[in-house]
């Protein structure tokens, strides 16, 4: 039951965030009492989820759906009946309904242009000298041949200005890429073109590790702490694999804490720290991505919101609760926000097929993987016979646990072989092009 | 039903059936065996089901181990 003291928060939920219902539940305790906020788009899209939800949170479905930048106010009335002392989300399709609702409960004016805007970060960041990395928008084909020229013609990026997870991305090397997406693709709305940074090996020199990192950090007002660098995964390239005339770009895992030395460590937490300056974030958890290069590291992009899996790694590596901490944040109480390192390590892993086509063939058992040294939780496994874009082209997504990060690797090792083994297809295990598919960072 | 081992069976055996476990240990906790919130309501459903009686699910979020789910099932069920 809600405890009356305690402030009211809005939270603008919407199923596959960051955090899930009862995440949300437990960490508002003795903190908030946290009112759910859906869109109507997503209450009827999702009428199971709001009737959970109303098992757990005072529920409201908002009277619109437009949330363009700094349109709030007219959600005004609405908001003065709830009684908000701030609005926050964990999903990023709702961070411009939950900014401009944050907007209109503070009556406070945000920064001008919206952060989360992947064109409007490239160019905040490059004038400030952050970035190497230089974008135009694209609206339509000509905007394409435009932008490329202006680019230089080299290899370059054509992406959603808001999306998430690789979706919707393209990687362009040359003038016959660019003809192939104006012979392919039909939407043109909302993408940049960007410049293509070159990416070089994680410091550590493991094989299954790549170039990219996340910094997960926390904006209290002016304050900033950094709650943890995490390692990733090469992310896996499957050229024209998309719809749509994208590629087919795939995460594939987490690893908390990063082995990067400290040097490198405190490059990165320095460096996301001014990025979110200049973004002007506060009041709320980012993910922001870098890129390990021969030439240091870049920022590559800023999310509003706490990263998927990566409460859940904190949880298993003993580290805090980020979900709070973003409750806390938005509510201004910095006296919640307690840096701890976590004193273990995690793993979230969620490997992509070599090849894309076809169906699964396995006799690989979620039991099995489950008595693997250090294998906490199989949420998913591909099953024997059934389509590989079923799991989203993934073998499987498990979490992995341990002490500390030398032996999370081993486990790490342990697992990544036993999946590759436990689905290899008859052309892997005559030499087969497996890899053909697949490309670093 | 207040036969304490029939409801510790029938528990588990809905424990191992949704989160596909074997050899559960009472200090599993349900959330990071990767349950989420919907598999946590037809767990708990299940039992209630099978016992005609109500398990607080606020409580199985609060506290997702089996140790504590066998107390409020056992609870339930007197």
């Amino acid at each position: 039951m809600p405890e009356p003291d305690l402030p009211r928060l809005g939270v603008c939920h919407a199923p596959g965030g960051a955090a899930n219902l009862r995440e949300i539940y437990t960490a508002a305790q003795g903190l908030c009492t946290v009112v759910m906020l859906m869109r109507p788009q997503v209450a009827e899209a999702h009428p199971e989820l709001l009737r959970l939800a109303e098992r757990f949170f005072e529920c409201h479905v908002l009277p619109g759906d437009e949330f363009g930048h700094k349109s709030g106010g007219g959600f005004a009335g609405f908001l003065d009946a709830l009684g908000l002392s701030g609005v926050t989300t964990f999903h990023d399709d709702e961070l411009e309904a939950a900014d401009a609702l944050l907007e209109a409960v503070r009556r406070r004016p945000r920064p001008d242009g919206n952060p989360w805007d992947k064109l409007v970060q490239r160019r905040l960041l490059h004038e400030a000298g952050l970035s190497r990395v230089v974008a135009e928008p694209v609206d339509g084909p000509q905007d394409l041949l435009h932008a490329f020229s202006a680019l230089g013609k080299g290899p370059c990026v054509l992406k959603p200005r808001r999306a998430a997870g690789g979706q919707g991305i393209a990687f362009l090397d040359d003038e016959a890429d660019v003809e192939r997406q104006l012979a392919v693709r039909t939407d043109w709305s909302g993408l940049l073109l960007e410049t293509r940074i070159e990416h070089a090996p994680h410091p550590s020199r493991i094989s299954w590790l790549g170039s990219l990192l996340s910094v997960e950090t926390v904006s209290c007002g002016d304050r900033r702490t950094h709650l943890g660098v995490l390692d990733k995964l090469p992310v896996a390239v499957r050229r024209h694999g998309g719809p749509d005339g994208a590629d087919l770009v795939s995460v594939q895992g987490d690893i908390l804490p990063s082995s990067l030395p400290p040097e490198l460590l405190e490059e990165a937490t320095q460096l996301t720290g001014r990025a979110l300056d200049r973004l002007a974030v506060r009041d709320r958890v980012t993910h922001t991505e870098l890129l390990i290069t021969p030439d240091g590291l870049e920022v590559m992009e800023v999310n509003g919101r706490l990263a998927g899996y990566t409460a859940r790694l904190f949880r298993l590596a003993q580290g805090p609760d980020l979900v709070r901490i973003a409750l806390a944040a938005v509510l201004g109480r910095a006296d919640e926000i307690r840096y701890a390192p976590p004193a273990a390590a995690a793993a979230g892993l969620f490997p992509a097929f070599p090849h894309r086509e076809g169906v699964v063939h396995s006799s690989l058992r979620a039991r099995d993987l489950r008595d693997l040294p250090g294998v906490s939780a199989v949420d998913e496994l591909a099953r024997p016979g059934d389509p590989k874009d079923l799991t989203g082209h993934r073998m499987a997504n498990l979490t992995v646990r341990a002490e500390h990060r030398a032996a999370l690797d081993s486990a790490v090792a342990t697992v990544l072989d036993a999946l590759a083994k436990g689905f290899a297809e008859p052309a892997d295990a005559c030499g087969g092009h497996a890899d053909r598919a697949r490309e670093a960072s | 039903m207040e036969n304490t081992p029939a409801v510790d069976e029938l528990v588990l055996a809905a424990w191992c059936d949704i989160l596909d476990v074997r050899s559960p240990s009472p200090d599993d906790d349900f959330f990071d065996l990767g349950g989420n919130s919907l598999l946590a309501v037809t767990l708990v459903e299940r039992i209630e089901d099978a016992l005609g009686a109500e398990i607080p699910l606020e409580e199985f979020f609060l506290d997702g181990r089996l140790a504590s789910l066998l107390d409020s099932a056992r609870t339930a069920a007197k």
